[in-house]
């Protein structure tokens, strides 16, 4: 017995020990020149932290990027998966406030709400964009805001993301009207998800545009917007009375051959499906005559990290040609490149994504002057 | 037989749906099947990582817990005091109080004592969620015991020790099992507490399955799950069986 409670004595001791991290004095990253971030970076390790939800993209990081890191730059890379990438920045806010200068935290995967957030609090390591010799391949469109919030060199585009209409239907309906003359003629045959959904609020936006006119509008102005959709709802899939809550859901009903028309944020989901056999031979994606809304997600350093110059060489080899064509693959991820180099020029014109406060105020409006009405 | 259907009735969709490819919404039975969610779960290596820390951190935590515990239920069992109300309040909050809340509480301190990011800290806040069932266990198993036993112990010259060795715990066995049966499930299942002190440099099996079960892929999320109902299975019963073959070691008299 008393041999045991010394053991759980030196056990408990040792792992304080483990506890203590060996402190590395920091010399500030940005002011190194590449060269000798390259350097520093060689043996180090560093990790991701990022939604791990899917199958695809963290076998791409394990199976592709990993072993690649490895061999050209020595760096391991570690993949921290979540299932909500506010509860990382939620405590960076925390280590920042009890001054905790080295982190777990090296590189995060995000874009929109959740990098505004980031930015506001102030847990970002600063402009890494002018550091890394990559950026120059990157199409500028990507570097300029993300969601309405200016990127600021804060945070490097990984990928991208375009709004697109799926059918089967010969000559689609590219406009609003020509879109309202065609549900007229085939009722029951359209619908679009609820716009809590990312991807039916999208479509909402994109009729907006077309609607309106002009893409500078405030939730208010958005009336004659909610009379079209009035307008059209006895004509859709059940009357209108109910929308599919996903558009997993619409892709679904898309299958059945419930409706003849799907929406997607992902132009690659297409062919994935028709390999699949769950979407008929002949489906495509296309874009809306006004273009196609468009957003990029990105890659960030936590300011505490304690592998900065890992974490930039990931950063810059992942906006690198190879990584950027191996995520394109539909087998892979199917997920857009940002490099202009492999840029897919099907989806233009590119409309620029709105503020979260349109986005956030067409969830309710929708649901007071279109659902209840 | 009736009863093993019921007790096996909700692992039935769980199976096949780990075995399913394109199960769609509707459809009583997949159309497709592959084993592509088992070669993912099983092949990385993460897996494994996240099931030696998950038992490590779990097993730990139930000594700890029964170390801490047997001498409270004791003294909440024994002792007459005029707090004896108040110990109890205290010592069982955690069972009122969620765990998460006092964490964030006290999550800041926890950062300027560098007990985030590293094992020990994450071995600390697995203690509160699983404490007071472990005691509450104890304190059961105490009522059954006369306190005559003790008292007539002690009058033959025994030491505090010797008579927590050859009396008590003897006697506490029933209720050590099923308390360090508790902790076990409940540590091993701790998932945000985990993340949260962890920073991801502690990575578990909840951790790992979370993501896929809230709005990811379906199917890894359900390979995840079977392998999780197994493993906390197999991890429980050696528990049990190390603490009777070490108690018979401890408790012999020789």
């Amino acid at each position: 017995m008393k041999k045991l409670m010394f053991l759980l004595i030196l056990v408990s001791f040792l792992l304080i020990g483990c506890g203590k991290k060996a402190e590395k004095s920091k010399k500030a990253v940005l002011d190194m020149s590449w060269e000798e971030i390259e350097k520093n970076a060689d043996g180090q390790s560093v990790s991701i932290t990022m939604w791990g939800g899917s199958k695809e993209i963290n076998k791409y990081y394990d199976e592709f990027i990993a072993p690649n890191l490895k061999k050209e730059y020595n760096i391991t890379l570690k993949r921290v998966p979540v299932t909500d990438i506010r509860q990382p920045l939620n405590k960076l806010v925390i280590e920042k406030e009890a001054n905790k200068i080295n982190g777990s935290t090296d590189v995060i995967w995000l874009n929109g709400e959740n990098f505004k957030f980031a930015k506001t609090n102030g847990i970002l390591l600063g402009d890494i964009n002018s550091k890394m010799p990559n950026i120059e391949g990157v199409d500028p469109n990507a570097l300029r805001s993300d969601f309405g919030e200016p990127v600021d060199g804060l945070e490097a585009p990984l990928g991208q993301a375009n709004f697109i209409m799926i059918t089967e239907v010969k000559n689609p309906p590219k406009t609003a009207a020509e879109l309202r003359s065609w549900v007229m003629k085939n009722p029951g045959r359209f619908t679009y998800s609820n716009p809590n959904d990312f991807v039916g609020n999208a479509f909402i936006r994109t009729l907006a545009v077309d609607i309106l006119g002009r893409d500078d509008f405030t939730v208010e102005e958005m009336g004659p917007v909610w009379d079209y959709l009035n307008e059209i709802k006895p004509y859709l899939w059940r009357e209108g009375k109910t929308y599919p809550e996903s558009s997993e859901r619409n892709h679904e009903l898309f299958a059945n051959g419930e409706v003849d028309f799907s929406i997607s944020y992902t132009p690659s989901i297409v062919e994935n499906k028709v390999t699949l056999g769950e979407f008929p031979k002949d489906t495509y994606p296309y874009v809306m005559s006004v273009g196609s809304f468009t957003n990029n997600h990105y890659l960030t350093i936590a300011k505490n990290t304690q592998n900065p110059e890992a974490a930039l060489v990931f950063i810059n080899y992942m906006i690198s040609n190879d990584p950027q064509e191996e995520k394109m693959k539909s087998s892979v991820w199917g997920d857009g490149a940002v490099t202009k180099k492999l840029k897919e020029e099907l989806f233009t014109p590119q409309l620029e994504e709105l503020s979260p406060e349109v986005t956030e105020g067409i969830k309710d409006e929708w649901y007071e002057k279109v659902a209840k009405a | 037989m009736v009863f093993i259907l019921a007790v096996l009735f909700p692992f039935i969709p769980l199976i096949l749906g780990s075995i399913s490819s394109g199960w769609r919404f509707g459809e009583i039975l997949p159309s497709n099947y592959s084993i592509d969610g088992y070669k993912y779960v099983l092949k990385s290596r993460s897996t494994w990582v996240g099931m030696g820390y998950n038992l490590s951190i779990a097993y730990i935590v139930a000594v700890i817990n029964l170390f801490l515990a047997i001498p409270a239920a004791r003294f909440l069992f024994r002792k007459k005091s005029r707090f004896k109300g108040i110990y109890m309040v205290i010592l069982f909050a955690p069972l009122i109080i969620p765990s998460l809340s006092s964490v964030l509480g006290i999550h800041h301190s926890m950062i300027i004592y560098g007990l985030t990011d590293n094992l020990l800290g994450v071995i600390l806040v697995n203690i509160i969620p699983s404490f007071p069932y472990v005691l509450l266990s104890l304190y059961g198993s105490f009522k059954g015991f006369p306190k005559r036993l003790e008292e007539s112990a002690l009058i033959d010259g025994v030491s505090k020790f010797q008579m927590y060795r050859y009396i008590i715990l003897p006697i506490l066995l029933p209720g050590i099992l099923i308390g360090s049966t508790i902790s076990i499930l409940i540590s091993l299942s701790e998932y945000i507490l985990t993340l949260l002190i962890g920073g991801g440099e502690i990575i578990t099996l909840p951790i790992l399955m979370f993501p896929y079960l809230s709005s990811g892929d379906k199917v890894v999320g359900a390979v995840y799950a079977i392998l999780f109902i197994l493993f906390n299975v197999v991890g429980i019963l050696l528990f049990e069986l190390g603490i009777r073959f070490g108690l018979k070691k401890i408790t012999k008299i020789k």
